[in-house]
């Protein structure tokens, strides 16, 4: 064997690949860097892309490692219930799967650890202050993890006839996964809305406190959803896959199936995913709205477009791989194409209007000829209530889709089928009416928002939610006594519908790398939303193309990375003993094997169904520089954190000054607004309009230094309730206002229906060094007012 | 004559691209080429998913496609004419295209910005001082009908339709108020943000500052701003957008 010949043969390649993959980006973590104790960076590819890069594999590698087997304990269940040996067999085959992405997921995780360690020391100190006690949690639950993933996996075949208690080892071993992506998602949810931390709180209480979160549980649901989604598409793809290589009809038929068991758990995971971010993105306006329009409305705007386009084509996707099943594996085609146009037609339509921007990219000439940047036409299909329109629209069309399908090849004999089928088309007409009707009331110019957002979206969810609850358990019932025509036909799929199997996969990676993102990205220049600001030199939001960039990025090295794990695990089971826990030494080690075995010419000619894998590869390749190039066409901004200003006495002369001062720090610095609201708006507190008046300045000054010395509650209910955020100390960190700013807010607080009453020479005053040691600030601050009060007196 | 499917497919892709661009501006205002291309993407896959779900329907799609490019046998001179003139065509346009977009022009590159930039959080807490003071609304308005004939009625005109007399020398064009999409769907506090700063004092992310506005925050008073607020709102008959 000449030295050429070995060095073609694909496990090399393979092997010499998934090294250069996890080494090569941590090479950076052992060379010698620069900087100081908060932050170092690597030149080159830089700290913030790396972290980004081994934070969103190792989640991708999670989400899979969770949402597996949810879907492999279904079928499990599926087929002990029906007795089809099939679906324990495909159980089976993903368990081996979970296991060497288990092994994937926790080195990357511990690489990623590694990598904010070294990059991000102060944050990591920070969290580690908060989280520690959190920390033992996780370390108990990764064991609890790990061994019930190794029993589940290894005693399969033992346990076949006590498949009651491996169920019950497959449920536990589910509960392992949702808790440890509990733990990490309440780090990640803190950052995004942190709570205040009282300082006599214990470690347990504190990291128990900042767990619980605003949106702590919407994270959650919202991932556990989008897991589901992510096991049941990568099924598809390792089916699709598994289908295009197959050569002999059983497998075809076998993977044929497969694939569309995996579609069919996307597409269901898929139907309450809007609704899921919908309650998040809720959570996420009512703990900050400015969080939520720097998001769907500043410069975070058009991530949503990208991410429109994301579940656009997944519903295409899964759409056009239900349409085939109906095409080829049923034997009335024909009847299905006037359904399938006018399906085809509302999906198009309403992704149209899904993607449709608010304000439109268009040259100075295009946009004067449109009169502004937004069309009087399109400008209203870029607000909330034409998406969320549409979405609901998209979800009742793939459910008649999939109703279709089901209902393919079979005759209802029941006597009351047919009074069901009119009464399910009335539903659908209803709904559909409903769930427009409503959308356009939305543009009404009396509908407040609060109504749109808490009334009638929910209740074009509601309608949607209505018709899945009432026609499911009504189809299934009719089709209980339904008589079959014929049997369907399986491994009769073309090899363009398994492209969409491929691409639906591969398209979930990267909306969940999008979203990842968009979480983050939402925190804008804060490690920790209004309490730790990134002061590196990556805080700020870089441009879309650079993020849609990264997507792209972090998908490819998944897909392949997963690509070769099913490759090696596919090679290396066939040796008893040679566990998965190494496998991706798998592909070396077959080389080096290979290097000894007889000489073999190598294979000119490729075979069909080898051309027809490598064409899946390429069309999901076209999609993602596609999809780069679109990244790239949308506004590219940088968002650069706000400038700091120096709190500047010299500039203060009048009450006025002080106010206005008073008035900014009240909006940064010292984050008041973060639950505040002044006037209109619903805040985490009291709402402070026209607070001057009631209260007096000692107690502004004593609320905002000792803030737990009152009880103070909501009383604008009818049995008074405790706020739901506590105020933090605002003279200690981490907010840790000065005496002189604390005198600016009170006077804006005062100005707000009150007189102001702190006076600029106070100020000064102040600004002269005092000796603030001997004496508690706080009688300080007293005895200072009544001085004033007194001289004030005094002048008059 | 029942046409053939690749006749029927070729005919829908260029109606949508008729009527996207030549259609639309006698309904509404013409589209931007960047929506138009992404609708003709969308309208491409959506023909290429109808054509491809069905076997017959792929094969008598694609099958002449690719007949006619791989040439079969016994193909006349006008088929082998028709298509050297493919070949050389199809290159030939997107040359045409590439030249087109590189070649030297004088249209201002695409502004690439936020419309609507999150504002500061302070944006959010301006409460207008005159809510609620039924006693003397007329006054107000008055005084911002004032305000607004003496300031902003040069660009944003007459009827507050943003054709004012300057307007056309403006790019971006100046706020169209009566337009149902503007300050309706907007709170007052950004409102009244948005006109203090004008369009210098957007923050970064909304540069190149294509508006031409002025930081009114440097010329009018606080109050004046707001009852001008009040008249753009009650000349339109429009109300700000409210959180409840």
């Amino acid at each position: 064997m000449t030295v050429k010949e070995m060095i073609r043969k694909p496990i090399v390649f393979a092997g010499l690949l998934m090294a250069a993959i996890i080494l090569i980006p941590s090479a950076p973590l052992f060379a010698e860097t620069a900087g100081g104790v908060e932050y170092r960076d690597i030149q080159g590819i830089g700290s913030r892309n790396l972290i980004w890069l081994f934070s969103q594999l190792h989640i991708l590698f999670g989400a899979f490692v969770l949402g597996v087997p949810i879907f492999v304990l279904a079928c499990e269940l599926i087929g002990v219930v029906t007795k089809e040996k099939r679906y324990d067999r495909l159980a089976k085959e993903f368990t081996d799967l979970i296991v060497a992405c288990y092994n994937m997921t926790a080195t990357i995780g511990i690489l990623f650890l590694f990598a904010l360690l070294v990059f991000y020391p102060k944050l990591m100190s920070v969290m580690a202050d908060i989280f520690q006690p959190a920390y033992y949690v996780y370390v108990f639950l990764f064991i609890g993890e790990t061994a019930s993933i190794y029993l589940y996996w290894s005693k399969w075949d033992k346990m076949q006839d006590r498949k009651g208690l491996h169920m019950f080892i497959g449920l536990v071993l589910n509960i392992f996964g949702f808790l440890i992506m509990c733990v990490p998602s309440a780090f990640l949810a803190f950052q995004a809305s942190p709570v205040v931390l009282g300082p006599d709180l214990g470690p347990w209480e504190k990291a128990w406190v900042a767990m619980n979160n605003p949106t702590w549980w919407p994270v959650n649901i919202h991932r556990i959803v989008g897991n589901i989604v992510l096991g049941g598409f990568v099924c598809g793809a390792y089916a699709g896959v598994a289908y295009l290589g197959a050569t002999t009809k059983e497998e075809k038929e076998h993977y044929d199936w497969m694939g569309y068991t995996g579609n069919f758990i996307g597409v269901f995971g898929l139907l309450p995913m809007p609704f899921a971010g919908y309650w998040l993105m809720r959570e996420i306006y009512e703990y900050n709205q400015q969080m939520g329009i720097t998001l769907m409305g500043g410069i975070l705007s058009w991530l949503f477009i990208l991410q429109a386009v994301l579940i656009g084509v997944l519903f295409l996707g899964a759409n056009y791989y239900f349409w085939q099943g109906l095409a080829y594996r049923t034997h009335s085609a024909a009847k299905y194409k006037t359904p399938i146009v006018i399906m085809l037609l509302v999906l198009v339509v309403s992704f149209g209007v899904w993607l449709t921007p608010h304000s439109l990219v268009a040259s100075v000439s295009e946009a004067r000829a449109m009169g502004g940047s937004h069309h009087p036409l399109l400008g209203v299909f870029g607000v909330m209530s034409a998406k969320l329109t549409v979405v609901n629209l998209m979800i009742l069309t793939t459910f008649i889709g999939f109703i279709l399908y089901w209902r393919a090849d079979k005759v209802e004999t029941a006597k009351w089928a047919k009074a069901s089928r009119i009464f399910q088309y009335f539903l659908f007409t209803v709904a559909t009416i409903a769930i427009i009707f409503l959308g356009v009331y939305g543009y009404h110019p009396d509908v407040p928002a609060s109504f749109r957002v808490n009334v009638l979206s929910v209740a074009q969810v509601l309608a949607v939610l209505f018709v899945l609850v009432t026609v499911i358990p009504l189809t299934a019932l009719s089709l209980r006594t339904a008589k079959l025509t014929r049997e369907m036909k399986w491994g009769v799929m073309p090899p363009r519908s398994q492209y969409a199997l491929l691409l639906n996969a591969v398209f979930t990676v990267l909306t969940m790398s999008l979203m990842g993102y968009a979480r983050s990205a939402s925190r804008v220049h804060w490690h920790i939303y209004g309490v730790l600001e990134d002061t590196s030199a990556y805080g700020f939001t870089p441009t879309l193309g650079h993020a849609s960039l990264l997507f792209v990025i972090n998908t490819f090295i998944f897909t392949i990375m997963v690509g070769l794990i099913f490759w090696s695990v596919s090679k290396s089971v066939r040796y008893q003993g040679f566990s998965t826990q190494y496998f991706f030494l798998a592909s070396v080690f077959f080389w080096f094997v290979s290097l000894f075995e007889p000489k073999k010419a190598i294979e000119q000619k490729v075979s069909a169904e080898v051309k027809n894998v490598w064409k899946g590869a390429g069309v999901v390749m076209a999609f993602l520089l596609a999809y780069i190039y679109i990244g790239y066409s949308v506004p590219q901004k940088v968002g650069l954190p706000p400038e700091k200003k120096a709190l500047d006495l010299t500039k203060i002369k009048t009450k006025q000054d002080m106010v206005q001062v008073g008035q900014e720090i009240f909006y940064s610095k010292g984050q008041c607004a973060l639950c505040h609201s002044i006037g209109p708006g619903h805040g985490r507190c009291p709402n402070l309009k026209g607070v001057g008046a009631r209260l007096t300045r000692e107690f502004i000054y004593e609320a905002l230094t000792v803030p737990d010395a009152y009880v103070k509650l909501d009383f604008e209910q009818v049995n008074p309730v405790s706020y739901a955020a506590e105020m933090p100390i605002i003279n200690k960190a981490p907010i840790g206002l000065s005496e002189e700013e604390m005198l600016t807010v009170i006077a804006f607080v005062q100005s707000n229906g009150g007189e102001v009453t702190v006076t600029p020479e106070e100020l000064l005053n102040l600004g002269s060094p005092v000796d603030n040691t001997a004496h508690n600030s706080q009688n300080d601050e007293m005895k200072l007012a009544k001085d004033v009060r007194e001289e004030s007196i005094g002048n008059d | 004559m029942r046409l053939p499917l690749v006749a029927k497919a070729f005919g829908a892709w260029i109606l949508s691209y008729v009527i996207f661009k030549f259609g639309m501006p006698f309904i509404t205002s013409p589209l931007p080429s960047s929506i138009i291309f992404m609708y003709m993407s969308l309208v491409t896959v959506a023909v290429l998913l109808f054509v491809s779900v069905f076997e017959d329907d792929f094969h008598s799609f694609f099958g002449p496609i690719t007949s006619f490019i791989r040439g079969e046998e016994g193909d006349g001179v006008g088929r082998k004419m028709s298509r050297i003139a493919v070949f050389i065509i199809i290159p030939l346009f997107f040359g045409f295209r590439t030249y087109e977009n590189v070649k030297p022009s004088f249209e201002a590159p695409f502004p690439q910005r936020v419309i609507h930039p999150a504002p500061p959080g302070e944006a959010a807490g301006f409460t207008n001082p005159f809510e609620g003071d039924e006693a003397h609304y007329e006054e107000y308005i008055q005084e911002g009908r004032k305000i607004y004939y003496e300031n902003c009625v040069f660009c944003h005109g007459d009827k507050l339709d943003g054709h004012g007399i300057f307007a056309n020398a403006l790019n971006v064009k100046p706020a169209n108020f009566a337009d149902p999409t503007t300050i309706s769907m907007l709170m007052e506090s950004f409102v009244f943000w948005r006109v203090s700063k004008g369009g210098i004092g957007l923050p970064g992310e909304s540069t190149p500052w294509d508006s031409a506005m002025p930081p009114w925050e440097l010329i009018l008073t606080e109050e004046e701003r707001w009852k001008v607020i009040m008249f753009l709102y009650e000349y339109t008959g429009f109300k700000p957008r409210t959180w409840e």
